[in-house]
């Protein structure tokens, strides 16, 4: 009986020693990540490619999407699928949904459609009256004039936003919009504070700053004008629109801003434009407008879609790879590209 | 008793040599499946690396020709522009002297394809005349040549 149990125990033990050791013996096959990395070298190398051979500054400067898709379709392997789409780059048809009175939609706009020649090509804006639940799906800006509805509409106005959607609020300011629903609104989406401070002479905000909105706007004002960027505006209401300055400001006077950004206003998206009103009777010689069709420009360039129509979506349940490639082209911009494996 | 072995003992040398034995059997098998991952990478990798001094890098000397090369890069004067004549004067050395090509870039044998994008027209070819059934891996870049967009294959035959 001795004799058994110790036979047993040493049955048991290499029971115990065989379970313990073989868990480090167990071969599992590793996934290799090289073909997801050869999928990303290949989108880099298409982008680098296609712009040293100019088809890419081509197709983006006639809006021809067919004819990049389709030298991608060649680049990219049969299993891949990918969508394109041009962030900063002034879109050649914008859709702006104006909110606000009949009368001051002709005094800001005019005659319509709106047809600017924009570093050497033609900007069509299309200008149609709206009302906050109706806008078309492809609005690119939506125009308010005048803050009355504001606090209450701020639950679609960012669902607008967060879709990329701009907003463009056409209005003055004074001390009284700061307070409850309109200055959270005013504070969040818009980015304004009421500051106090005094009013002057008004010019573009440190227009020399690459890093800041106001050199791109002042950039967008030259090429649509010719005039300097320097220039001294002349129009808006001095001793009101008391806005606080900051990185945002596009245009200032003394202590105070009359135009100002903001930007990521949603999940990563939207971008929202305040003008303070200035005199219609435009004795600027219409520069004022132009610096509000230039920030309109701006507001409406945050990305837009370049794919044939019915091009593929990213599914949800597939890891979709982003690739961010800078052109520098007279307007520089950037193309974005995503690609996903078909089979998954 | 002396020199009797008791049955116990017999048993439990028995059930290590049989531990043993199975512990040996598992790590020798494991063997040629590490060893074909680790080779299988190796190649990845070193026609990746390949593919991007081919693509990214001028070469040393940055002008090289076939006698003084130390090594081969086929970039121009911009970024994802291939240089014509250097592609030219790989794919002379190749069709002359294959080896060296072969030793300026590692240890194992390799082949160059280059194709122009647009109608498959190829521009070079680099490969050992010897047909080849080992294990290989083909990286596939694309860079411009003569302003049209090629198709770079490097393959690594381990």
């Amino acid at each position: 009986m001795k004799g058994f149990v110790r036979i047993l125990e040493a049955v048991i033990s290499s029971i115990i020693l065989l379970a313990a050791v073989s868990y480090f013996f167990i071969i599992e096959p590793q996934y290799s990540e090289w073909d997801v990395a050869l999928i990303q070298t290949r989108a880099e190398d298409a982008m680098a490619s296609l712009d040293n051979a100019g088809i890419l500054k081509t197709a983006v400067s006639r809006n021809d999407s067919d004819m990049l898709y389709t030298n991608l379709s060649k680049i990219f392997p049969k299993s891949v699928n990918f969508i394109t789409h041009i962030e900063n780059r002034v879109y050649p048809v914008i859709y702006v949904s104006y909110i606000g009175s009949d009368v001051d939609r002709t005094r800001i706009f005019g005659s319509l459609p709106i047809y600017l020649k924009f570093r050497n090509r033609t900007i069509t804006i299309y200008v149609e009256g709206a009302t906050i639940d109706n806008i078309k799906e492809k609005t690119n800006v939506i125009f308010i004039a005048g803050m009355t509805n504001l606090p209450s509409d701020r639950a679609k106005l960012e669902k607008f936003l967060k879709n990329g959607t701009a907003v463009f609020l056409f209005s003055d300011l004074s001390s009284n919009d700061f307070a409850g629903a309109k200055d959270e609104i005013l504070k969040d989406v818009f980015g304004l504070k009421w500051s106090g401070g005094s009013t002057g002479a008004t010019f573009f905000y440190d227009h020399n700053d690459v890093n800041k909105t106001s050199f791109v706007i002042a950039n967008h004002f030259e090429n649509l004008t010719g005039e300097d960027r320097t220039h001294s505006f002349t129009g808006f209401t001095l001793g009101s629109n008391r806005i606080g300055i900051d990185n945002k400001t596009i245009i200032s006077g003394g202590q105070s801003s009359f135009v100002k950004v903001n930007y990521d206003v949603q999940d990563g998206n939207g971008r929202t434009v305040w003008f303070a009103k200035y005199n219609f009777a435009d004795t600027d010689g219409g520069n004022i407008k132009s610096a509000l069709f230039a920030s309109l420009l701006w507001a409406s360039s945050e990305r837009y879609d370049f794919n044939p129509q019915g091009a593929a979506m990213p599914p949800n349940n597939v890891p979709v790879y982003e690739y961010k490639y800078l052109v520098y082209d007279q307007e520089p911009y950037s193309v974005n590209i995503k690609i996903w494996q078909v089979f998954y | 008793m002396k020199g009797v072995t008791n049955i116990e003992f017999v048993l439990s040398v028995f059930v290590f040599l049989g531990t043993l034995s199975f512990i040996a059997f598992l790590v020798i098998n494991s063997m040629p499946f590490y060893r074909q991952n680790a080779l299988s990478e190796d190649i990845k990798a070193e026609s990746y690396q390949i593919s991007e001094l081919l693509v990214l890098d001028r070469g040393e000397p940055i002008v090289w020709g076939k006698n003084n090369v130390k090594r081969i890069g086929l970039l121009g004067d911009e970024f994802y522009v291939l240089d014509f004549g250097k592609i030219t004067t790989l794919d002379a050395m190749c069709k002359s002297n294959y080896d060296k090509i072969r030793n300026l870039f590692g240890k194992n044998d390799l082949e160059i394809n280059i194709t122009y994008l647009d109608n498959n027209l190829p521009i070079m070819s680099c490969k050992n005349s010897t047909s080849i059934t080992r294990l290989k891996f083909t990286v596939t870049r694309f860079a411009v040549v003569n302003n049209r967009i090629a198709r770079v294959d490097v393959s690594v035959i381990a």
